[in-house]
């Protein structure tokens, strides 16, 4: 098992190393840069030579590049272009929002998709599973946007209110605001992701109940209850943990959507800034983040896969 | 009764091939209803699209003169109107042909080049095997609505510089330039990774085949055993991967769209109209509510349709996390 993580971060080395080349070489050909942005549209050549020298942009593409890779192997993700903040801080600031959104958008998905799942798997076929069913569908299929926005127009419509947008709190300054901020987008971004485990539950359940091993606990006389949740449901949870760590990648580009529409000052909003704003140092230090954490999160699955499966043995 | 069993091998290839013709997949759907349910939102959809300027009140560019702007929904206009006066039913009617033209074409080409790509992976394996794996490795290590941003902002607007804007409250693309040809190649681009690397997986089983074997045995070349005997067996994989992949072009179109990276205003998105829409929700709920109900419910009919489909034509896909 060991042997077997150490190799997938071996793996990581080689993909990092794709990342960090294609973001590098993607945003730089992007037309216009930060300078057009600092002197203005209008901006004189000798103000755009000038930001471009400070900020060296002129510099053969190779230099820049392994100036900012020998950066990133000192602890240095380098700065913003334009607010010369750095990553870093940026991170500071900015990590806890996202990943607050992240791990409460988790909660309410397994929260709605296991029960949900279950029952549909436990009285298949029956006008309650179809239902369940049904919205399961409607969840994959109404656009996270269209959501959010729909939590803030229903609610203003119903009771003249609407969540709290923009002046974020931290948790432990206000909680009973920051949950308010966070509940919402948190809804927008889980649904989807419930309905898609709810499937996968609901299938992987299905499929394990027809095993002996399943029959053998009802033959003991065990209740429903504690067949479905010993024997059966902790096999069932395998295909779904998994789908669970793919779901993180797109997850990152849901954030970006709701945190600007909720006004959350987390790590999408600044990807989204950045890339319209052309601020290379922090798209590439961001992409590179999400990439890493994406891959972290893949071998996180493979490994509570074997927890979850003793069969499954990594050689 | 034993003869029966003695059934020459063609026969029953050509039953297997048989099973997934056009008319025995209707005739399956009817086991499915909702499956027909989205079978009929798509057909109104796509009736919809071609006869937008028949259906259309309106034209969804520009308004009438004499319009009031942010109009509630009359007789006249049946969905209100939207900031600029503008009738939202026809702007929801004509978006129907962007969001299926954007939809399909994306589809088509992310799934041609996926197709390719994954055919000469799993069928010629060793070195383009390697190279084309490693590159999806990194293609999927990217985050998919960073990526899509990224190739926008880099095609999708050729000769403006970067633009200033707020992101609060105005649209964020006030540019004209964006290129809805390059939108759709982005969309298909950003798809492929995925795809390559099933049509992959089902490309190395279907070369065990004897088949395959007996055409190399005749001479056959590599191009002619990938493109006339792999491809038809897997040609069931690849519809459902379509009817899969449709929503969620769909879904990419919309939210890049929304972002203000995606179809340029005026042209009738509908997620560009619930961007527009945002800031005006208090006073008119309408011009949100119609687009975003047009995506959902198209991207239902996709989904209900894709479901059935699957279920019908290659059950083994089912709780892939594709969608």
């Amino acid at each position: 098992m060991g042997n077997y993580i150490l190799r997938r971060l071996l793996l990581l080395v080689p993909i990092l190393f794709g990342i960090s080349v294609a973001t590098f070489v993607l945003f730089r050909a992007i037309p216009g840069d930060v300078a057009v942005i600092i002197c203005g549209q209008t901006g004189s050549p000798e103000c755009l030579e000038r930001v471009r020298d400070q900020l060296g942009l002129n510099r053969p593409l190779l230099v820049q590049y392994t100036d900012w890779v020998g950066g990133i192997f000192r602890g240095d993700f380098g700065a913003s272009m334009l607010s010369h903040v750095s990553l870093a801080s940026e991170l500071r600031h900015r990590f806890p929002v996202t990943l607050e959104l992240l791990i409460m958008t988790n909660i309410i998905a397994l929260a709605l998709a296991i029960p949900a799942g279950v029952i549909s798997a436990m009285r298949p076929n029956t006008p309650l599973d179809l239902v369940v069913r049904f919205l399961s569908v409607l969840g994959l299929s109404i656009p996270n946007f269209f959501l959010g926005t729909l939590l803030i127009l229903l609610p203003l419509i119903w009771f003249d209110w609407t969540p709290p947008l923009g002046g974020y709190k931290p948790f432990f300054e206000d909680p009973w605001t920051n949950l308010q901020q966070f509940i919402f987008p948190s809804l927008a971004l889980g649904t989807a992701i419930a309905a898609g485990l709810m499937r996968l539950t609901r299938s992987s359940l299905l499929e394990v109940m027809r095993n002996d091993y399943i029959r053998t606990a009802w033959s003991k006389g065990l209740r429903e209850r504690t067949v479905v949740t010993r024997h059966a449901l902790k096999n069932a949870m395998i295909p779904v943990v998994t789908v669970l760590g793919l779901y993180i990648g797109g997850l990152m580009g849901g954030t970006v959507i709701l945190e600007m529409i909720f006004g959350l000052p987390g790590l999408g909003r600044l990807a989204l800034e950045s890339i319209l704003l052309r601020d290379y140092p922090i798209v590439q230090g961001l992409v590179l983040i999400s990439a890493t954490v994406f891959v972290l999160v893949n071998l996180a699955v493979d490994v509570v896969y074997a927890w979850f499966d003793p069969r499954i043995r990594y050689a | 009764m034993a003869r029966e069993v003695a059934v020459p091998a063609e026969w029953e290839l050509r039953a297997e091939r048989r099973r997934y013709g056009p008319l025995r997949v209707l005739l399956a759907l009817r086991h499915h209803p909702l499956g027909v349910f989205g079978l009929v939102v798509i057909f109104v959809l796509v009736v919809t699209a071609i006869g937008a300027p028949l259906i259309a009140p309106y034209d969804p560019e520009t308004a009438p003169s004499q319009t009031k702007v942010l109009q509630p929904p009359t007789l006249d206009h049946v969905f209100g109107t939207d900031r600029l006066g503008r009738d939202v039913f026809s702007r929801v009617v004509f978006g129907a042909r962007l969001t299926l033209e954007v939809g399909l074409v994306s589809v088509l080409f992310g799934v041609f080049g996926a197709t390719a790509l994954g055919l000469a992976s799993g069928y010629l394996g060793g070195r383009v095997d390697s190279i084309i794996q490693r590159t999806v490795d990194v293609a999927l290590a990217f985050p998919a609505l960073i990526l899509l941003l990224a190739i926008m902002s880099v095609l999708g607007n050729p000769d403006s510089g970067p633009r200033q804007f707020v992101i609060d409250h105005t649209p964020l693309s006030e540019s004209k330039n964006i290129n809805i040809g390059i939108l759709t190649v982005a969309i298909g681009i950003g798809m492929m990774a995925g795809v390559t690397r099933i049509v992959r997986g089902a490309v190395l089983s279907e070369k065990q085949n004897v088949y395959v074997e007996a055409a190399r045995a005749l001479g056959a070349t590599d191009l002619r055993i990938m493109a006339g005997h792999v491809l038809p067996n897997i040609m069931a994989l690849i519809i459902v991967l379509v009817s899969i992949l449709l929503p969620v072009a769909i879904l990419a179109e919309a939210s890049l769209s929304f972002l203000g990276l995606g179809v340029p205003p005026p042209a009738p998105s509908w997620g560009a109209d619930l961007s527009a829409a945002r800031s005006w929700l208090e006073e008119a709920p309408w011009w949100t509510i119609f687009p975003g109900t047009a995506i959902s419910l198209t991207v239902l009919g996709f989904n209900l349709l894709g479901d059935a489909l699957r279920d019908i034509l290659d059950p083994r896909l089912r709780g892939r996390g594709l969608s």
